[in-house]
């Protein structure tokens, strides 16, 4: 299939083709270009057809090769959840051409393709409503193109106190006509263009239109949730992301590799560790690197961890959102003590920095091994009082089951990753499907639920967090001894011990802390199961030190999606209920 | 579960009572010095090109005849972390061949304005001879 | 053919010229072979060893700087055995190599850091005492030496001898003691020295004016070209935090400078970061000068210029930009000024017009380039070495590379002279002899200094003289201008009424109550002070500003954008490389501002706005536009 373009002219055959390799090996992981055009022809093949089955949109990204013709790449990565498969689709379009949008195929691809139109301006014909996602209305330009300036503001020393360049002189060119001043005034007329046209029938059937956010406790970070309501009674649900859309992608483009590390911490800001991992796998996969037992060792045990401690935090607001103060006192009793063993192995508590590309950033430190076990101990205990507490709970119960139902078929259509898919009925997570980083060698089971509501979502988690401290045993009970990072000066830091008996170690010292490393040309993706769901980094690379393009799938971004699908039908009560189950963090979302 | 009246504490009664941070504790940063008094840093800027917000402000100097600040022919003349940008990743503390700059244990030094948060030099430099008091 | 050879590196072919070097062949198809002695200016030694390659056939390595390809060759640069060989040769040269990186200023821009990382081992074997040297060694104020980081790749002493034909500096000993050193009780003095820290492949010689300022990832890098000279070599102007400029560096233009900057270019300009500059217009009042606001400077000094009309005049400094001399030039004769002028020396205002003529007639077509391709080089009225000193190393590889024969007319003590067949008499009778006995058959350039053209009262003798032969003979004729934008005055039309001469006179005889002087006002100090309404527009505080009712505080070049004009008629952009000081005004902006305040409303506001309106109203701008000038510049056309 490589080097070939499929076209109006041979797509008749190539998905003849892709139906009879169906069962092949070869099949299992393939990589297509295609002219634009074809796009939403093959995509409703290869969603509809039994034999092929990509029910499964996980992204949809696209990178600016400024410079050459046509000028950028959009690339969809599919999966056909039954088989197992991976389809990724390139097409290569220039600013002007439209590509068929196939939000009616998957409805993941809503939010996916606004967000591909906000940051390259790239139109998608056919899309329900097209216009920008992540920044706000009255931005111009589109951020993710090369030639539109990444901003920021001079850092503030003594000799600059008083004379900060102003952003606009900083930035190269300048962002003409924009006005953020017209915006704060004439907020209401602007407001009205946002998805001006469903608002305004809405109002005119006599629905009550109510912002839940972006303000808001139960709402889970900086979300504006927009309520239809008749009553009490939800009738619709619209949002409004991006609030804490602060370039991240764009900025990374900007850092070394290694620094822009330090950014993924605060993109899954409760679950900083994962994200770590997830940025150096798809880095490591560009370098081809083999990262030694000990290393990948150590990163599944803090990547548990994490887990858990994402799923206390998640387990402590949701509750608490309901109106269950308790348990919110108890699961930051417990996190208190993982967020001491994130401080203890690499110094801070939450943006830890320490799964570094090439392993990690230092061994585990005495006392560290001890900690865990003792966390080990105590954990199971902790879990069954939050049982005790919540699972038979009449007020609980009553809250939450039967809330915010999510079929499996509109899951899997909305691109939903993680515990909400889960609970929905799909046995799916990235560490059992595709395992990565020696998952393979650990036993684990996969709670899934039955009905798709809240409460199912609310025992898969509790259920994890026991799965994963089954991993953390293992891990703990076997761990290998060895080197904890590749060995490679030209990637890693020396050992402090040369760099006053060694020419050599100073020379790489000097250019990998402050050029960094090259690394081939190329791209590269690997999913991980975050604790949201499928996450993973999607790097481009033209041989430089920094990257070309770095994007992340975001497990949130398409679970949130699918809001409005569970609250339809609902009180207004139950958005808490229901946000605090889908456990989205906006930062993730926004990025 | 045992009833509230009967289980253990796990408040730390901030400030009369702090908890001791490991070793690898990643918050203010101090520039070292070594046993003869001389600085330790010199003035070659690897930890402003590691930082990832850019928050380090070097300025080089030489050493000369009778101002001597660090062994060697280099020192930072100005040596400035804005620590309100800083976000404590300890990249600098990494690239620094000398091991001049380092991060302690000291988090709680919050200031009253965005000034008084850029650390200068003499902010930063441990004292000599060395107390016993630590800088936390 | 016999002349071209065909060779296969790394299984891809290749055919060149006979002649050209393994080394160039491979470059010539994107591959890399790393080196350290060799450099595409200095003919090749083969003394690093780190660009050996296999050749089949051959029982050893090959050096590739030094052999010629040959027909049929197969060269393999991506071998292990041949990678070995890199990272080997690159260990032998770090067993010495002090651990300086942290405190050396070419760490982060070094070609053996590039190289280690690239090709090199990845720790050291070695663990034994390397060698010392006392460090640094001042070889002059503005270069040191360090001979520990010292590779011994000779590119220094290459240059010196090969190009500068100025050896201060040479290599003492052999093998393992060998060093660098200058002449005992000399010093470094040539005034291209700091070429050799550019290509100083380590940190062995450094800049000591640069040292310590910055590093790599703390600079801002601007291409722009320098105004010290009429050469307008094009450099690269380097800042930190967009307000300090820290270095100047070199920026090839193989049509003007040939990848070299003069010690005057590279050092010389640091005077833009002096805390003393001016940083806010100043107004006598009560016999003191004051701070005040823009507004009342500039109303000010309208007022005084027009209230003098008929008596005011206008002095503009040659370096300033294209763009500036045009909107300073309206504005004077806005006033009513009797003359404008960048001199007070110019004889007579018939050989500004004649000059102008000569120029739109094409007299003027001689490029620098032309000098390597002549055969006959005359100099006429010029110390070329000291007044464009990057023409020098042009007229020095003329001769001494490709036979080319110098006749100095006039300045027979300048460096150049043990290069010339003959110095003759300065003046136009010498230069109608050399032409008369040279060969029909020669190559002839005649480069003939401005001063005497424009401002000498001959002028128009001399352009006179030079349009006969150039009937007769068609030589190429340059003009040596006398400064970065000298040429530019008169083609920007800054050149009218009373000559610099008649100025300067009328000062002395109380005539001109009112001038503005813009830019270089120490210059004619004396004279100058003898003016009763002094507007001076400057960067600091002159002894002429002293004695000024207003002063305008300026920006500098580094800190504007424009055209400018050098010697061979290359119109050149020079751009930004830090804000403007705050409190200053460039000087567009200082004379935009102005012109509104006399009532010039639709006057062009920026440097831009007024380069567009250069292009439909001045004759030889018609064909330029931004584009076409580029990072290189395009030369002012005019068929003769």
């Amino acid at each position: 299939m490589s080097g070939e373009i499929i076209t109006g002219e041979n797509i008749d055959q190539f998905i003849n083709r892709l139906e009879e390799n169906a069962g092949t090996p070869d099949a299992q992981d393939m990589d297509v270009r295609i002219e634009p055009a074809v796009l939403h022809k093959l995509a409703e093949r290869l969603n509809k057809s039994p034999n092929l089955s990509y029910n499964y949109l996980s992204d949809i990204t696209a990178v600016d090769y400024l410079g050459e013709s046509p000028r950028f790449e959009v690339i969809y990565r599919l999966y056909s959840i039954p088989a197992n498969r991976r389809l990724w689709i390139r097409t290569r379009i220039d600013a002007d051409t439209e590509i068929p949008s196939t939000a009616n195929i998957w409805r993941n691809a809503d939010w996916l393709e606004r967000e591909v139109y906000d940051m390259f301006g790239i139109r998608f014909a056919g899309h329900p409503d097209l216009r920008r996602i992540l920044t706000p209305t009255p931005w111009i330009g589109h951020p993710l193109r090369k030639d539109h300036p990444l901003g920021g503001e001079e850092v503030q020393f003594t000799f600059n106190t008083g004379d900060i360049i102003p952003q606009e002189e900083f930035i190269s060119e300048h962002l003409e006509g924009m006005d953020f001043a017209g915006y704060i005034e004439n907020g209401d007329k602007i407001e009205s263009e946002a998805g001006a046209g469903r608002l305004a029938e809405l109002v005119k059937e006599g629905k009550l239109i109510v912002s839940m956010g972006p303000q808001h406790p139960s709402t889970h970070g900086v979300l504006r949730v927009i309520l239809a309501l008749e009553g009490e009674n939800i009738y619709d649900v619209g949002m409004d992301i991006g609030y804490v859309h602060t370039g991240i992608e764009k900025t990374a483009e900007s850092l070394i590799y290694q620094q822009a590390l330090t950014l993924t911490d605060r993109i899954d800001y409760v679950a900083p560790i994962a994200n770590n991992l997830a940025w150096s796998l798809a880095v490591e996969k560009l370098l081809g690197l083999d990262i030694p037992e000990r290393a990948q060792f150590i990163r599944v045990m803090l990547a548990e961890l994490t887990r858990i401690a994402s799923h206390l935090v998640w387990l402590g607001t949701s509750a608490l959102d309901i109106g269950a103060v308790t348990p919110f006192l108890y699961t930051f009793r417990e996190r208190e003590m993982l967020l001491d063993i994130f401080e203890l192995v690499s110094g801070q508590r939450m943006m830890t920095s320490y799964i570094n590309i090439g392993g990690l950033r230092d061994d585990i430190p005495d006392g560290f091994i001890e900690a865990v076990k003792e966390f080990i101990k105590i954990f199971p205990d902790k879990l069954d009082d939050y049982h005790k507490l919540l699972t038979k709970n009449p007020i609980w119960v009553e809250r939450t089951r039967g809330v915010g139902c999510l079929s499996l078929n509109d899951a899997i259509n909305c691109g939903v990753s993680g515990p909400v898919l889960r609970a929905s009925g799909l046995a799916w997570d990235v560490r059992k499907v595709w395992p990565y980083s020696s998952y393979d060698e650990f036993e684990f089971d996969i709670p899934v639920g039955e009905h798709g509501d809240v409460y199912d979502r609310y025992l898969v988690r509790m259920e994890e967090m026991r799965q994963s401290l089954r991993i953390v045993e293992q891990a703990v009970n076997r761990l290998p001894s060895g080197a904890w990072r590749v060995e490679d000066y030209k990637l890693v830091l020396p050992p402090r011990d040369r760099l006053d008996k060694s020419m050599e170690a100073l020379i790489h010292h000097f250019l990998v802390s402050t050029e960094g490393f090259p690394v081939p040309r190329g791209d590269a993706y690997t999913a991980t199961e975050g604790t949201r769901g499928e996450t993973g980094f999607y790097v481009v690379s033209d041989g430089g030190t920094k990257p070309y393009r770095a994007r992340m799938r975001s497990a949130s971004f398409s679970t949130l999606q699918s809001l409005p699908l569970m609250a339809r039908g609902h009180m207004v009560a139950d958005m808490a209920a229901i946000l605090g189950s889908i456990d989205m963090i906006m930062g993730e979302v926004d990025r | 579960m045992k009833h509230v009246l009967f289980r253990k504490r796990v408040t730390v009664e901030y400030p009369e009572v702090r908890r001791k941070l490991p070793p690898r504790a990643r918050w203010r940063h101090v520039l070292k010095r070594h046993e003869d008094g001389l600085e330790r840093c010199i003035g070659c800027s690897l930890c402003a090109g590691a930082c990832p917000a850019h928050c380090i402000h070097v300025v080089a100097e030489e050493n000369k005849d009778g101002a001597r600040f660090s062994p060697g022919e280099r020192y930072a003349k100005i040596y400035e972390i804005n620590e309100l940008r800083c976000i404590f990743c300890g990249y600098c503390q990494d690239a620094c061949p000398v091991e001049a700059v380092v991060l302690t244990d000291k988090l709680d030094f919050a200031s009253y304005s965005r000034e008084n948060a850029i650390y200068t030099k003499e902010m930063l430099l441990e004292p000599y001879p060395a107390s016993d008091e630590s800088v936390s | 053919m016999a002349d071209n050879v065909t060779l296969t590196i790394d299984g891809q072919t290749v055919t060149v010229a006979a002649g050209t070097t393994i080394l160039e062949a491979a470059a010539s198809i994107g591959i890399e072979i790393p080196v350290f002695c060799n450099h595409p200016k200095l003919e090749p030694i083969g003394a690093c060893r780190q660009c050996l390659v296999e050749v089949e056939g051959q029982p050893k390595p090959i050096a590739s700087c030094c052999t010629p390809a040959a027909e049929g060759m197969i060269v393999h640069t991506k071998t292990p055995s041949v990678r070995q060989m890199w990272e080997a040769n690159i260990e032998f040269l770090l067993i010495n190599h002090p651990l300086d990186c942290p405190i050396c200023d070419r760490g982060g821009e070094c070609p053996l850091q590039n190289n280690t990382f690239a090709y090199g081992p990845r720790d050291s074997r070695f663990d034994y005492t390397k060698r010392r040297y006392k460090k640094p060694v001042r070889l002059s104020d503005r270069i040191l030496l360090d001979r520990e980081r010292c590779i011994q790749c000779f590119r220094c002493v290459r240059f010196q001898k090969e190009i500068a034909d100025e050896p201060d500096i040479q290599m003492f000993s052999r093998g393992y003691y060998d060093y660098i050193d200058t002449a005992p009780g000399k010093e470094f003095e040539s005034q291209f020295s700091g070429n050799t820290i550019e290509l100083c492949p380590v940190g062995a010689l450094t800049s000591a004016v640069f040292r310590f300022k910055a590093r790599p990832w703390e600079i801002q890098s601007t291409e722009s070209v320098c105004v010290n000279c009429g050469v307008g070599c094009n450099i690269r102007i380097d800042a930190r935090n967009y307000r300090e400029v820290v270095r100047f560096l070199s920026r090839e233009n193989p049509e003007v400078d040939d990848g070299w900057l003069c010690d005057k270019g590279r050092f010389d300009s640091l005077f833009i970061n002096d805390k003393n500059r001016l940083q806010a217009p100043l107004i006598r009042k009560d016999g003191r000068l004051v701070e005040t606001s823009w507004d009342e400077a500039l109303e000010t000094a309208v007022k005084i210029m027009k209230d003098a009309g008929g008596r005011s005049a206008g002095l503009i400094s040659p370096k300033l930009t294209n763009e500036a001399a045009y909107l300073f030039s309206k504005l004077m004769r806005e006033f009513g000024a009797v003359g404008c002028d960048w001199n007070l020396e110019r004889a007579s205002a018939d050989a500004a017009v004649k000059t102008a003529e000569a120029f739109s007639e094409g007299l003027f077509d001689g490029a620098i380039k032309d000098i390597t391709s002549s055969t006959l080089l005359i100099v006429y009225g010029s110390d070329i070495s000291s007044e464009l000193p990057v023409m020098d190393l042009w007229i020095k590889k003329a001769v001494r590379r490709n036979g080319a024969e110098l006749v100095l007319i006039g300045c027979e003590s300048s460096k150049l002279a043990k290069y010339a067949k003959t110095v003759m008499p300065e003046n136009i009778e010498s230069v109608v002899k050399a032409i008369e006995s040279s060969k029909s058959s020669e190559r002839v350039l005649i480069m003939v200094s401005q001063r005497l053209v424009e401002l000498s009262p001959y002028g128009v003798e001399i352009l006179d003289s030079l349009k006969e032969i150039a009937r007769s003979r068609q030589p190429k004729v340059m003009m040596l201008a006398c400064a970065s934008n000298s040429i530019g005055m008169l083609e920007t039309g800054a050149v009218w009424g009373k000559p610099g001469s008649e100025i300067k006179k009328s000062i002395l005889d109380g005539n001109i109550k009112a001038l503005w002087v813009a830019g270089e006002s120490d210059k004619y100090a004396e004279s100058l002070a003898r003016v009763d309404a002094l507007i001076v527009q400057d960067m600091f505080l002159t002894k002429t500003a002293e004695v000024a009712n207003i002063v305008l505080p300026g920006s500098s070049f580094a800190e504007t954008s424009g055209t400018i004009i050098n010697t061979e008629r290359r119109v050149q952009c020079i751009n930004p490389a830090i804000r403007k000081l705050r409190g200053t005004l460039t000087d567009v902006e200082i004379f935009a501002r102005a012109a509104v305040k006399t009532g010039l409303n639709t006057i062009s506001q920026t440097s831009e706005d007024v380069f567009k309106e250069l292009t439909q109203t001045a004759n030889s701008f018609a064909e330029i536009t931004l584009d076409k000038i580029g990072a290189r510049g395009v030369r002012l056309e005019a068929k003769r």
